[in-house]
């Protein structure tokens, strides 16, 4: 049985089409990436997976139960789910929404107490916990989202954006609690933050105009998309001319900008004569060069080129990929 | 207890909470408390007020009828608290759902392991604690203040007269909860439930001495003046309560249905 499943799910909203016939599969105990530029439709699929939202077409299974509008309180039980930007009943104090979250899973009162201390140590709101939720900063009602998420320990977290609102710190251990849930439960998180994805997920998925791109191991993303490629620093600047120049090469598939320097990426089958031919080149066009390395591309190259490929394999990927970090 | 049980209870504690926090239960028994106290003592001294407005108006004489303590219980239960209870009802109760919806506070709590109608039916039952609170304890007080005022009012009439009130607003509020269950906009759901309220009022203009209006909900709280002075009996509620009773359930099983396949 698969964790979750979406076959050809489709959704529009007066005309717009925000998901188009996505199909995908997260198997249990995987670490799955959503991941999307902004408005790529990934909210629109967790809001559907979780029956808050009706498909326009296809279906959606989740722990093998199909969803439908209002999932069932027992599916309910079993999964973890996290909005965007999580709303509290107004009146409650951050104790009373994570006791509220106790008594509606089940738990009795002596464990849960102490479950709920726990959390709230863990998600530095113990301090806060008798204060009215309502008042709460942005990072504190993401902090006391995921409380009431892990609360009940469930089967199966579906995490709309976990981290946007957290600092530095709070991030990382957040995305370390993440990545420690592998094989005990299955965690669906959605993020345009790639460096978050990278550092955490096994499987990802590209969402990209309500279309899915792909879904993959991140291990064989990275190996099918992975082109070596060269980092130059220059004293100064790049000399004028030289990345138009760098571009004109057969054996360069992407020339990129960076204050204060080039990234020359490889063609496929291109690196031999890459290497052979750029120092050579960087000195006859009197570059003064401080840094040449050999890297691999991270995961946010591969992202954006999938982007420019989906939009027609230009270099205008759209202003969504601003949006990406 | 059951699990379904425990989230009943789990989502009535809440929804009493927030009634209290958000200052709409205080609402409530305030508008009950105050015409409790204004109305005996209107009653008592509005001969005398009049009087020492008219005078020196010469050639006009106004002569009141000796009041007494059904009168100050007509004015609570037959007058200002149908008519001020109603809109408080409304007021309070029109974002009970629309207003969760409209903050992304419903699809927060029905992403939890709780079902809709229970959430829809625990707004409802918390705000009809609320409103017994209100409708009894004003009506205990408006009975205490009569007694010192008058004299002790009819115990029974006076005990009838709160239930159909109580049974009347009832009416309203499942209306309201209705509306807001409905709609997505709590505005919008104040104005439905308002234009529900007129309509349930409007037949009294051509139907009050007709047979069919013996039918009409709106008779749950007209005939409460009667009852209290003696000239209607508990049992000529039933057809209206009878015609209340299906006009709520029918609404409240369609905002139900609704609200079940809704969007939030």
């Amino acid at each position: 049985m698969k964790a979750m499943e979406l076959r050809e799910l489709s959704k529009s909203f007066h005309g717009h089409r925000a998901l188009r016939e996505v199909t995908l599969e997260v198997p249990q105990g995987a670490v799955y990436g959503f991941l999307g530029p902004n408005g790529a439709g990934k909210t629109t699929a967790i809001r559907v997976l979780m029956g808050l939202l009706k498909p326009g077409g296809g279906a959606a299974f989740l722990l093998g139960e199909p969803v439908r509008p209002g999932l069932s309180p027992a599916l309910k039980r079993k999964i973890g789910y996290l909005p965007e930007e999580p709303a509290f009943p107004e009146a409650l104090t951050g104790f009373e929404v994570l006791d509220f979250v106790r008594r509606v899973n089940g738990i009795p009162a002596e464990a849960g107490h102490a479950r709920i201390d726990e959390v709230l140590d863990r998600f530095a709101l113990s301090a806060a916990a008798h204060r009215r939720a309502a008042g709460y900063s942005r990072g504190m009602k993401q902090r006391l989202g995921l409380a009431c998420v892990l609360l009940p320990e469930p089967e199966l977290y579906i995490l709309d954006e976990p981290v946007s609102a957290l600092d530095p710190v709070g991030r990382l251990e957040i995305l370390e609690l993440l990545a420690s849930l592998r094989g005990r439960a299955t965690v669906f998180f959605s993020s345009h933050v790639l460096a978050d994805v990278e550092r955490v997920c096994d499987r990802v998925a590209v969402l990209h105009r309500g279309r899915l791109l792909l879904q993959s191991s991140l291990d064989d993303l990275l190996e099918r998309y992975q082109q070596p490629c060269y980092r130059i620093a220059f004293r100064e600047t790049a000399p004028a001319g030289l990345a138009d120049e760098l571009r004109r090469r057969p054996w360069a598939q992407v020339v990129e900008n960076y204050p204060g320097g080039l990234v020359v990426q490889s063609a496929p089958d291109g690196l031999a004569s890459m290497e052979e031919e750029l120092l050579p080149l960087l000195v006859r066009a009197g570059a003064v060069v401080t840094a040449y390395e050999r890297q691999h591309e991270e995961l946010e190259m591969i992202f954006l080129k999938l982007l420019r490929e989906a939009d027609g394999g230009g270099e205008g990927g759209g202003g969504d990929e601003s949006a990406l970090r | 207890m059951g699990k379904g049980a425990a989230a009943m209870k789990a989502l009535f504690v809440k929804d009493m909470r927030q009634l209290w926090r958000s200052f709409r239960l205080p609402a409530l028994l305030l508008t009950g408390l105050f015409f409790a106290i204004l109305d005996p003592i209107g009653a008592k001294y509005m001969p005398q007020i009049m009087e020492q407005l008219m005078r020196g108006a010469e050639g006009i004489a106004i002569v009141f009828p000796e009041m007494g303590p059904e009168d100050a219980l007509i004015s609570y239960l037959g007058k200002n608290l149908t008519q001020m209870g109603a809109f408080v009802v409304i007021l309070t109760a029109m974002g009970a759902v629309a207003g969760e919806r409209e903050r992304g506070i419903s699809a927060w709590v029905l992403t939890r392991p709780v079902g809709r109608l229970p959430y829809l039916y625990s707004k409802l039952a918390a705000y009809s604690a609320g409103l017994l609170l209100m409708v009894g304890s004003g009506t205990l007080l408006a009975s205490l203040y009569t007694a010192s005022l008058f004299g002790a009012p009819p115990p029974g009439s006076t005990t009838w007269g709160a239930l159909f009130l109580f049974l009347y607003l009832e009416l309203i509020l499942v209306l309201t909860i209705s509306s807001s269950a409905l709609l997505r906009g709590q505005i919008a759901a104040g104005g439905l439930s308002f234009a529900a309220m007129m309509l349930l009022w409007l037949p009294q203009l051509f139907l009050e001495r007709t047979s069919a209006g013996r039918y009409m909900p709106y008779r749950l709280s007209s005939l409460i003046a009667d009852l209290l002075k003696g000239e209607a009996v508990p049992l000529d509620f039933l057809p209206a309560l009878a015609a209340a009773l299906l006009l709520a359930a029918a609404v409240l099983t369609a905002a139900s249905l609704t609200f079940q396949r809704a969007e939030l």
